[in-house]
Parts: structure tokens; C-alpha cells; sequence
């Protein structure tokens, strides 16, 4: 499966539950700022660290936490973005 | 200052326990500000008040609430919680929103929300509408959802949540209005989360229990349940005090639950944003809008190359303002001017005709005087510069370009334990070192406070030695003031890379929202000056002058020749200084600048290599005593102690490892 991470800049893809060693008190923190399993997210950039828009806030997302941020494969990444 | 004096939280409790709890009906109303961090907030609640407000929310720092009398109803108050971006409350800040809400018995709240981020404010809301009070939801950031093509039916929301919806510009004032109109006829939010079998089930047993038990709850018995089973702990707490018999009971409950299927606060999260979501689905349109200017601008401050000029003009830049015209210009005028010309002088003659003996004239006006070394200290060097020094920190912080430095500086900061927040406070100890250890608590663990504090106590400068040493290096040209940046970097990254290997625990990795670069609105970065400057003549000055103190008894009782004495073998020989450098390291320590400064004054009598081993020993020194005990009030008597006896003996080796190396580069 592929990782936000990975994915090129400029793509929407849409994420998946993150990976399960991913700590819990992050997950919630993710959580928290809508990174959620279902929605869809823009990378626009991969360095210095990872940002995504995410409902039209940007978010960084340090490397150690991206790897583990599950998306759809770029098949989906076609699909328009729900509101 | 006005009679609007916040609590600070253990007062809170006293006053709880003095009665609030029976607050009779027709008691002036408070209405409780809500939301999310830099949904901007502190903006709306200036707007609501307009006051004087007391300062002790330290933006982001500390766990206080503000509170002012609002403009709009006669005798009612508003409370300016801290950000809160989810219940149960996980972080300090989120605790003492929580908190408020337990304890402050609000009429009803006014949740700020980012309008940009719809779904996510609204999973705010269902969590606020399940304490039961009337709310009114500001969505703030109308302006720039707007740019973004974000369009929201406000009525329609509005009907789906059972409360009135407002779009409110804070900086512009637009909505202010109809929000505080909002505020005086809230309603209870009707929209709710459904939660999932078998938590369903067990929310409503805690329910009926709470209920049985509490006749009146601060937060509805519901969701106080739910907020129980996902373990706040200021919920937690609350109960034990209430129903302390029921406890047991219910814990053994939660347990059960929690053996079956994992902790409950992500299914409560999860819940409630897909509520969240499903609202904000009704609501939304959104049209696709061109990238906007500020978004490109905060792109390109990221950018892989054009990002280090931009830091390095807005170093720069800082530097003129803070360094040339506040540490230059101002203390000039202050304190050779104001103060050394005319204030002191006269303060002198009239205490030393006064006073009835001559050790209190010693301790006013003397050499350590309270006077003439702790307050002219205080307000002729120091307050200019830190007065320029937070105006620029705090058109930067509201830019939304330290959350970008953040991002840039992560990677370094991870090598010492830190993550890329950490940026804030060591930044601030450039200003100073004593209120940046009080930032400190803007970092998410004890861990990281522990590593940031001892890293500034050891090698950040602070505003007023810098000025010293850019002066004295400076003069023998740039290399010698690079190598002096070298070693201090040097230093911090092998003492950060040891201090996380060492201190137990787990670094947290910077997840952050980038807020979108604005143009600062001078008002607010005022406000904040102000404010913080009220919160530094409030707390360090007194340090100051207790440092002075000291100072004053050692001199005093004979013990400062006595330290110097015995510090003079170690200064002339393993540093390779002249003898009067022993009593500027013993000022240092009250000092760090006049450590510096009494180096300074020695000027020709030191060689170039002399200056840059004085130079790095003083700064890794420790800062002064007023810092020394702002470490003992955050971190307790013991670490403090335990920093001072690290520090000195590291700068006292470093200082002699240079000295080595420069005699062996043939330099000494
Ligand atoms: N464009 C725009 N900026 C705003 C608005 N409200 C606040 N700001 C800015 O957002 C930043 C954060 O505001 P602040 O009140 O400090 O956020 P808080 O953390 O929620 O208290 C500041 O730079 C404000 O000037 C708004 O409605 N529109």
C-alpha cells in the first residue's frame, strides 16, 4: 500500500486507516486535524517534510509520521475530491 | 491595569470551593470563547470586550484563562479559553478549556471556528453541544474561505445545528456584532454524534448512573459520560470530588469496555467527525478558485531553495529593528541618557542624604543596588529590547511564518531531541532567556521543556550579552565572530544529542497546520506586545531585583572577592585570561551581559584569541540569577541546581578546549 509520503506533489489521494504502529496519541492528533480514513488530501509539497491540504488547511507532517499515513493507489487519485 | 483580574487556575479552584457552585440565578452572565488554536480567537474576544484585559494568558503558553467585561451586555464577562482542537482533552491547553467549562458556570459559549476547515470545526461543535450549553458557532476566517471558493449556507447550517451561525471577519470586526447578539439568546445545539454498539449502550449506562447521583451537573450527564469513558482527565477528577462512592463502579465499567475493544476516544472522535462531516456535506459548496497569493507566498517560504533567503532577510530584518534599534538606539537614549544622566544621579544624591544608614544606601543606590544595577537593569537595558524584540516576534508568529520555521528547522531539532517547535522559545531566548523558559511550556511533553530549558541556559544568549559580544567580536572582524557562533552551535548540538539520548522518553514529531501567510493587523500584534510586556515587568523584574540581592549580600558579606579569589587559578590558567576576568565571570552569573561587559571594559589588555575564549565561557555560562530561578519555578529547586552544576564546569571546559585549539592553530 502506498504511503502519503510517496506520493508525487500536486496528487489527491484519498486516505486509509494509517499504519497500526503508528502510535495512538497520534492517530488521535491526526484525527483531530481531520486526517481521517475516507478523506480525500492534496500533497503540495514533499520537502522540507511532507504538507498536505486537507479541507483547505495546510498540514506538515514530519517523515517518521507521513510513512505511516496510508493512502489509496493512485487509481483513485482521478477522482474529484468531495466537498 | 483595570479590576478584569484573571485567575490563575488553583485560585479558580478556591473561589469554586468558596461557593461559586451555588451561584444564585441572577448573577451577572459569563459567556465562555471556544475553539481550536489560530482560528483566531484572542482577536474576537478583543472585539467582544475592547478593554484592558488581564494579560495572564501568555499567548499559547500558559494554562490561564482571560477574561474582560463585555461591551455588548452590562456586567457580564467573557472568558478567553485556551485552543482546544479536540475533547477529551489531551493537551494542558485543552484541559483548561475543559476546565472553564466545569467550573465557570457559563451562560453559554461561542465556539470559534475556521471557517476554511468546516469538518472540523463542526466535530468541535458536537463535542461542545454535548455539555448541554447554549452555543453560538462564529465562523471565523469568513475572508479567506471566501478566496478559497469555500461557500457556506449559513441558514442552512444554522437549522441542522439548532443555533444561531455567524460569519465573522475578527480582524475586520465583521459579525462581531451579530455574534455577541448570538451570544445573549444562545441555544442548545440539537445535532449530536451517533455513537456505534456497545459504546451506545455504555454512554447511557454512565448516564443513568451520573444522573441518579448528580442532581446538577456543570457539563450534561451525557456528556460528562462520554467525556468520562474517554478518559479526560479533568472529567476524571471532577467526579472523584462529586461522587466519590460511584466511582468504582464506574471505572470497573470502562475497563470492561476498554478490555473488549481498546481505548474509547478514537471511537468517540471518529463518531463525531463523521457527523461532523456528514453536516458540513450539507452546507458546502465549494467552487474550485485560483491558488491565492498567500498560499503561493507560503509555498515559496518552504521552498527548497528560496527559503534560505527569505530567513536570511527576515534575520536580517529582525536584526535592524531589535538589535540596532532597540539593543542601539533606545538603550542608548535609556540608559546612558535617561538613567545614567539624569535619573540616577539624582536618585543617588537623594537617598544617600537620606538615608538613616549607610549599608540601605548601599543597597538602593550602591554598586549591587536595587536601584541602580536591578531596576535600571531591568527597565533601561533590557525593556527596550525586549519591547522591539516581542513587536517583531509578534508580527512574525501572527505572519504565520514561524509555523513555517518550524517545518525548516525540524530536521535539526530532531537530531537534539526537539522538534521544530521548539524554534519559538529558543528564538525568544535570543530576547531572553528567563521569559523563554517560561515558553517553554508551549512544547508537548515534559521531556522536550526539559531538553529546550537546559539547552538556553546553556548556550543561547540573551538580547543584552549579544549586543556585547557582536560589539567586541565584531571589532576583530567576522571570522572571529563566526568561530564564536561555531563553537556555541557546536556545543548545542552535542549537549542536545546527549541530553536525548540520556533524558527517558520519546520525541513527538512535528505534525503542524501551516496557517496561511497573512499581513499581520497591527492592533493585534500590539495587543500581544502589550500584553507581554505586562507579563514581563510583572514577572522578571522581580526576579531582577532578587538577583540584585543576592548579588548585594555576597558583596556584601565578603563573599564575592572570596568566589573571585578562588576562580582566579582556574581563569588564568586553563583559560589563559588575565586576572581581573575572574571577577567579570563571577558578575556573569548575576548578569550575563555585565559578565560580558567587564570583559569588554578590559579591551586592549586581551588578545583576539583572549576575547574569543572570554566570550564563548560567558555565554555557555549560566544566564543570569533572574533565569536561574525562572528554571527552579518550572522545573523545580532540584533541576535548577543540578543545570548549574552541568553548566558551569561545560563552559569552563569549553572555554579551555578553544583556548587549546587556538594555541595549537599557532592563533594564541
Ligand atoms: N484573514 C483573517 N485573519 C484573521 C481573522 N481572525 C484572526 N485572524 C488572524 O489570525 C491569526 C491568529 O489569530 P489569534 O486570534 O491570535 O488566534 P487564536 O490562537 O485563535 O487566539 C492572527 O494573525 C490574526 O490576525 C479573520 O477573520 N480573517
Amino acid at each position: 500500500m502506498n504511503t502519503i509520503d510517496r506520493v508525487r506533489v500536486g496528487a489527491t489521494v484519498r486516505l486509509v486507516e494509517p499504519d497500526p504502529s503508528l502510535e495512538a496519541s497520534l492517530r488521535e492528533h491526526l484525527a483531530a486535524f481531520g486526517l481521517l480514513p475516507g478523506h480525500p488530501v492534496t500533497v503540495v509539497a514533499q520537502r522540507p517534510m511532507t504538507i498536505v491540504l486537507c479541507d483547505h488547511v495546510e498540514l506538515a507532517l514530519e517523515a517518521a509520521v507521513a510513512a505511516k499515513l496510508r493512502v489509496t493507489t493512485p487509481a483513485a487519485q482521478s477522482r474529484p475530491p468531495r466537498a | 491595569m483595570n479590576a478584569n483580574r484573571s485567575h490563575s487556575w488553583a485560585e479558580m479552584h478556591g473561589h469554586i470551593l468558596t461557593g461559586a457552585a451555588e451561584r444564585p440565578e441572577r448573577e451577572a452572565r459569563t459567556y465562555a470563547l471556544v475553539g481550536a488554536p489560530n482560528v483566531g480567537k484572542s482577536v474576537v474576544f478583543h472585539r467582544l470586550t475592547g478593554t484592558y484585559v488581564d494579560v495572564s494568558n501568555y499567548p499559547g503558553t500558559t494554562v490561564e484563562v482571560a477574561r474582560a467585561a463585555a461591551r455588548f451586555e452590562a456586567g457580564a464577562t467573557i472568558l478567553d479559553t485556551p485552543g482546544a482542537l479536540a475533547f477529551p482533552s489531551r493537551s494542558d491547553d485543552e484541559r483548561a478549556a475543559l476546565r472553564a467549562l466545569l467550573h465557570e458556570n457559563p451562560a453559554a459559549l461561542g465556539q470559534v471556528a475556521d471557517a476554511k476547515h468546516l469538518r472540523r470545526s463542526l466535530a468541535i461543535t458536537l463535542a461542545l453541544a454535548e455539555t448541554g450549553r447554549p452555543m453560538v458557532l462564529a465562523l471565523n476566517m469568513s475572508d479567506e474561505a471566501d478566496a478559497r471558493g469555500v461557500a457556506i449556507d449559513v441558514a442552512r447550517l444554522s437549522k441542522a445545528l439548532g443555533i444561531d451561525v455567524v460569519r465573522t471577519v475578527a480582524t475586520t470586526g465583521e459579525g462581531v456584532r451579530q455574534l455577541a447578539h448570538g451570544l445573549a439568546r444562545a441555544r442548545v445545539c440539537v445535532a449530536q454524534a451517533a455513537y456505534p454498539q456497545p459504546l451506545a449502550r455504555l454512554i447511557d449506562a454512565v448516564t443513568l448512573r451520573l444522573a441518579d447521583r448528580l442532581a446538577r451537573a456543570p457539563i450534561a450527564h451525557r456528556g460528562m459520560a462520554i467525556l468520562f469513558l474517554g478518559r479526560d482527565p479533568e472529567v476524571e477528577a471532577w467526579l472523584a470530588v462529586h461522587v466519590p462512592d460511584a466511582m468504582r463502579d464506574l471505572v470497573l465499567l470502562r475497563e470492561a469496555a476498554e478490555r473488549d475493544g481498546g481505548r474509547l476516544a478514537p471511537v468517540i472522535a471518529h463518531a463525531r467527525a463523521e457527523a461532523a462531516a456528514r453536516i458540513a456535506a450539507s452546507a458546502l459548496s465549494a467552487t474550485k478558485a485560483a491558488p491565492t497569493r498567500s498560499t503561493l507566498a507560503g509555498r515559496l517560504v518552504l521552498h527548497p531553495v528560496w527559503s534560505l533567503p527569505i530567513l536570511l532577510g527576515v534575520l536580517s530584518l529582525t536584526y535592524l529593528f531589535v538589535g540596532v534599534l532597540g539593543a542601539g538606539t533606545l538603550v542608548g537614549w535609556l540608559e546612558e541618557g535617561l538613567f545614567g544622566g539624569t535619573i540616577n544621579p539624582a536618585v543617588t544624591r537623594f537617598v544617600e542624604a537620606r538615608a538613616p544608614w549607610p549599608w540601605l544606601a548601599s543597597l538602593l543606590v550602591g554598586r549591587y543596588g536595587l536601584w541602580t544595577m536591578g531596576m535600571t537593569y531591568a527597565v533601561a537595558l533590557v525593556l527596550p529590547i525586549v519591547t522591539t524584540f516581542f513587536l517583531a516576534f509578534g508580527f512574525l508568529e501572527d505572519s504565520g511564518y514561524f509555523a513555517r520555521l518550524a517545518v525548516l528547522a525540524n530536521r535539526s531539532f530532531a537530531r537534539i531531541g526537539l522538534n521544530g517547535r521548539a524554534v519559538l522559545p529558543m528564538v525568544l531566548g535570543l530576547g531572553c532567556v528567563t521569559m523563554a523558559t517560561l515558553t517553554t511550556r508551549i512544547l508537548a511533553t515534559p521531556r522536550e521543556r526539559l531538553i529546550a530549558t537546559f539547552l538556553m541556559a546553556l548556550a543561547i544568549p540573551c538580547s543584552a550579552q549579544l549586543g556585547v559580544v557582536m560589539g567586541m567580536l565584531g571589532a576583530l572582524g567576522l571570522a572571529w565572530l563566526l568561530a564564536w557562533v561555531g563553537v556555541l552551535v557546536a556545543v548545542i548540538g552535542l549537549a542536545g544529542f546527549l541530553a536525548a539520548r540520556l533524558i527517558p522518553g520519546k520525541r513527538i514529531p512535528l505534525v503542524a497546520e501551516l496557517p496561511p501567510l497573512r499581513w499581520p493587523v497591527a492592533g493585534n500584534v500590539l495587543k500581544k506586545t502589550s500584553a507581554r510586556l505586562y507579563w514581563y515587568l510583572r514577572e522578571v523584574i522581580p526576579l531582577f531585583l532578587a538577583g540584585t540581592f543576592a548579588m548585594w549580600s555576597l558583596d556584601a558579606s565578603g563573599a564575592l572577592p572570596w568566589i573571585v579569589a578562588r576562580a582566579e587559578p582556574l581563569v588564568t590558567g586553563w583559560l589563559g585570561l588575565p586576572r581581573e576576568a575572574a571577577a567579570a565571570f563571577v558578575m556573569g552569573f548575576l548578569r550575563r551581559d555585565f559578565g560580558a561587559t567587564g570583559l569588554f571594559a578590559m579591551g586592549a589588555a586581551l588578545s583576539p584569541a583572549q576575547a574569543l575564549v572570554g566570550m564563548v565561557t560567558i555565554t555557555l555560562f549560566v544566564p543570569c540569577i533572574a533565569s536561574v530561578l525562572m528554571i527552579g519555578k518550572e522545573q523545580g529547586a532540584a533541576r535548577a541546581a543540578l543545570m548549574v552544576a552541568m553548566i558551569v564546569p561545560v563552559a569552563v571546559l569549553v572555554g579551555g578546549l578553544v583556548r587549546l585549539a587556538l594555541v595549537a592553530a599557532g592563533l594564541a
